[in-house]
């Protein structure tokens, strides 16, 4: 580019240089030659002047006024008109060379650039030459001259070098630099610019035959000597980029320009210019890389991504979305997003799009079903963000796309059966069904839970941990079991999740606390909830109330106890005949075979009186076996409402003649308002059965006495029967003391039977026998109701 | 035929004693007999006398079932006071009891020589004087 213009300008310089005028001095012509050359030069297109010096008159050609843009008539043909256009200090210069002229009497010729006021305001340059043609002495007295205007020529000059300067300038910052070579003289110029780049330092002098040596060998140099030697030998120019190899051994990319310039079909002149474009070449090959890159990576990604236009048809797609499609490659570049999107889905991912339109959203993710080519749905998630231009304008949309049709079937199907499991959990109502998150957080209440806690989700959910429906104390014995069974300190949630988190599950009974305080016995059941990785998220405890199950187990427990009892009762019956009974019997066979032996009438009469004595005791045994047969069988024995004094009460009329005869005081403490739901016979034959033993084994040193009290304490009855008699020695006769045919004061009268029947009676109707006494002191008895 | 000297009753049956009393007289079962109607009784009598063979009984027939101390206690009395004895005492349990648990009861002490099954009979004084 520079050198183009030096180009220019040098043959700007040439033209100007070009129309010379020769005048001469022949005097002998002198009016001959003065009109003709006044002839030519009035047609030319210089200005004419002729200036009488010793008149002070000056010829001024029209032309020369036409310059300034004044008509022949305009102007006055006199020095002063035009000495009104020139500029002040061109006229000084004119004026100069003017008497430099003279003075050296013509030999300095008269030559000079001066500036005049033009018509219509602007600068007009002229150049001015001139002679003196007439001398009088050293006296002038005429001189002739001519002007050219070189207005253009000046303008095109400034120009230039307004342009030069710029072009210096912009080329320095653009490190663009200059060569030029001079085939005729063989001469090659750099500018400071292509020797910075060269790395060579600025007295380097290049030669046209070296140069090629920079080039970087191999291709480079080939191609530079091939683009070289056309420029050089057919004038064909060149633009291309090389490596060179600088003086310092520096790798450069380099854009080189040649030119040729041509003198008669050949190549006189060849320049260009270097410009480094290692930069640029660097980040365009970055450029180059990265979008390499991205198609790469476009292409081979393992989901698909597609190139979207703004309308929604698509660009440019991968493999993935092909084969997610079912659409080829260009078959689907004809097709828009929209054709393909499931209707239910569209006016969601058009709004996205919209937004990302207005630059609401940056990009945006949905999950989304498209139609396959073959009709059937493929579920996929896609992501989408927007390119725009530098400004801000939108070009197109990057789509990835995911196929997640399998993910989203197995989703849909875990939905079913979630939904399914949870529509039987929530039908189940009498099974508690509750979930936790890892640290115990409730997340789900199954309906059957809110019916047997009577609490409701919304109070649980999100709110409440499991121990809220937990006995406390049964967490916290719980917990110290545990610690001993997996030697690690386990407390709160734990407790119940210890198992769990070992991946083992845990059933065992618990008792619930609803919300209203009652509580329940469960079976509750603890698992661990695990995501697809196998972490453990929460557990489900699911809890079966047992209520009904625990009094089944507790009827059976007291059909066993009964049976158990029945058994014991058994074996005392069994005792009974074994013993009792067969003693008397015994006794009759012994009695009978004594008859025979017997020899006398009175021997006779005697064993006959013992039968009668072991047959009465037979009957009574007899009746004894019925009690307690009875009592087996009087078990739902009608209870009913008994005044407990007025009993006593009945009970002393009864005994009035044995308390007669003893003395033994009777003490009534029981009050008078005093009911208990209880078998009549029982009550009398309990009462009888205490009071009648307190005066059978009252104590002969002491007056004795019997004394009833009554104690209620929480709901529970009891009697308390208390004397000062014989007493029992517990120690030996604990065990016995409540036993069949047991006595222990060695009295005629005692049969063993009372206590054991009283015993059996309390005891059938719910209730139990405590006994304290000391001997010689006295007993009492508790009889809990 | 062993020359039983002293037999000694322990039982509250008053009718089987009696029984008792006149199968031994019937049998010449022995000289004499006495009779406690249980078993403290009968050890009162017998502590102080342990080491006077002439009032000492040769033979002690114990009934199970008694007020006040039953064979059983008399028993674990007995065994005590046995090494100061200044005779061989033979005791026979006698009882109407037919469980096996009292019969084997019986046999577990070395002092009880045989368990009978009341009425007691002819055969089976008898068979204790061969």
């Amino acid at each position: 580019m520079l050198l183009h213009v030096r180009i220019v300008c040098t043959f700007i310089f040439a033209f100007y240089y070009a129309p010379c005028l020769f005048l001469t001095d022949n005097y002998v012509q002198r009016d001959f030659m003065e009109n003709i050359y006044k002839i030519i030069l009035e047609d030319t297109l210089a200005g004419y002047w002729d200036w009488n010096i010793k008149e002070g008159t000056e010829y001024l050609s029209p032309s020369l006024k036409l310059m300034f843009g004044y008509e022949d008539h305009e102007m006055e043909n006199k020095p002063e008109a035009w000495e009104q256009l020139i500029f002040p200090e061109d006229h000084k210069k004119i004026l100069k060379c003017f008497n430099e002229h003279v003075v050296s009497r013509g030999r300095v010729p008269y030559k000079t650039e001066a500036r005049y006021t033009h018509k219509n305001g602007s600068t007009v340059w002229v150049m001015c030459t001139g002679r003196v043609i007439e001398w009088d002495g050293y006296e002038p007295v005429r001189m002739v001259g001519c002007n050219i205007d070189i207005t253009k020529q000046k303008k095109a000059e400034e120009a230039l070098h307004a342009t030069q300067v710029f072009l210096n300038k912009t080329n320095e910052v653009a490190i663009i630099g200059a060569w030029e070579v001079d085939h005729l003289k063989d001469k090659v110029y750099w500018t400071h610019i292509t020797r910075q780049i060269h790395e060579v330092d600025d007295d380097y002098e290049p030669v046209l035959s070296e140069g090629i040596n920079f080039y970087k060998e191999g291709e480079h140099r080939n191609r530079i000597k091939e683009v070289f030697g056309k420029l050089v030998a057919d004038g064909i120019s060149y633009d291309e980029e090389f490596i060179i190899v600088t003086a310092k051994g520096n790798e450069k990319w380099v854009r080189a320009i040649g030119q040729a310039e041509m003198l008669d079909g050949k190549v006189v002149k060849t320049y260009g210019t270097f410009q480094d474009v290692s930069r640029r070449r660097k980040m365009q090959n970055e450029l180059i890389q990265s979008e390499q890159r991205f198609r790469e990576s476009f292409e081979n990604a393992a989901i698909g991504m597609a190139l979207v236009g703004l309308d929604g048809t698509w660009l440019r797609v991968n493999k993935q979305v092909v084969e997610i499609t079912g659409y080829g490659q260009k078959e689907i570049l004809t097709k828009t997003f929209q054709e393909i999107t499931h209707p239910d889905d569209l006016n969601a991912d058009l709004d996205f799009v919209q937004q990302l339109l207005e630059g609401k959203i940056d990009n945006y993710q949905m999950e989304k079903r498209y139609f396959h080519k073959y009709g059937h749905i493929v579920w996929v998630l896609l992501s989408v963000s927007l390119v725009r231009t530098e400004d801000g304008a939108p070009v197109h949309f990057v789509s990835q796309i995911e196929d997640i049709t399998e993910k989203k079937l197995a989703q849909e199907q875990l939905k079913k059966t979630n939904k399914e499991l949870s529509a039987l959990f929530e039908s189940i109502t009498h099974v508690s069904v509750i979930a936790t998150d890892y640290d115990g957080t409730i997340k789900h209440f199954s309906k059957g839970a809110e019916n047997l806690l009577g609490y409701t989700a919304e109070e649980m959910i999100d709110v409440q941990s499991p121990a809220i429906i937990h006995v406390e104390e049964e967490v916290v014995s719980r917990g110290k079991e545990l610690s001993v069974e997996l030697g690690e300190h386990v407390e709160g949630f734990d407790v119940f999740v210890a198992y769990a988190k070992k991946g083992e599950f845990e059933s065992r009974e618990w008792t619930y606390v609803r919300k209203d305080g009652t509580t329940f016995p469960v079976q509750l059941v603890v698992t661990a909830t695990k995501n697809a990785e196998g972490e453990i998220t929460g557990f489900l405890g699911i809890a079966t109330d047992i209520t009904k199950r625990k009094e089944a187990e507790e009827t059976l427990q007291n059909t066993l106890n009964i049976v158990s009892e029945q058994n014991t009762r058994l074996i005392n019956f069994a005792h009974i005949v074994s013993h009792n009974l067969r003693s008397h019997s015994g006794n009759l066979e012994l009695l009978l075979g004594l008859i025979d032996t017997s020899e006398t009438d009175e021997e006779k009469k005697e064993v006959i009186n013992h039968l009668n004595g072991v047959s009465s005791h037979l009957s009574e045994t007899i009746l004894h076996l019925n009690d307690v047969v009875t009592i087996q069988t009087d078990l739902a024995s009608n209870k009913e409402r008994i005044n407990l004094k007025a009993y006593i009460d009945n009970t002393i009329k009864t005994l009035a003649g044995d308390i007669q005869q003893t003395g033994v005081q009777i003490i009534n403490n029981v009050p008078e308002q005093v009911y208990l739901e209880y078998n009549k016979a029982y009550l009398e034959s309990i009462i009888l059965n205490f009071m009648s033993n307190g005066i059978k084994y009252r104590s002969l040193d002491r007056e004795g006495f019997v004394k009833f009290d009554y104690i209620s304490n929480s709901g529970m009855q009891a009697l308390v029967i208390e004397d000062n008699g014989l007493g029992i020695d517990l120690d030996r006769y604990r065990d016995k003391l409540f036993g069949m045919y047991k006595t222990f004061h060695g009295n005629d009268d005692a049969k063993g039977i009372g206590l054991f029947i009283t015993k059996n009676q309390v005891e059938s109707m719910g209730g139990k026998i405590d006994v304290e006494s000391e001997v010689n002191k006295g007993t009492k008895f508790t009889i809990t109701f | 035929m062993k020359n039983v000297g002293m037999t000694c009753i322990i039982d509250d049956d008053q009718v089987y004693v009696f029984g008792l009393k006149k199968l031994i007289e019937f049998s010449d079962f022995c000289k004499n007999v006495m009779v406690f109607s249980n078993g403290e009784e009968a050890l009162k009598y017998l502590s102080p006398i342990v080491t006077n063979i002439e009032k000492l009984p040769d033979i002690i027939i114990l009934d199970i079932n008694m007020p006040v101390m039953d064979g059983w206690e008399f028993l674990e009395e007995f065994i005590k006071i046995k090494h100061r004895l200044a005779k061989n005492i033979t005791i026979y349990m006698v009882s109407s009891s037919i469980q096996q648990s009292d019969i084997d009861k019986a046999h577990q002490y070395t002092e009880v020589s045989d368990y009978i099954v009341k009425p007691i009979k002819l055969d089976d004084l008898k068979r204790i004087m061969t």
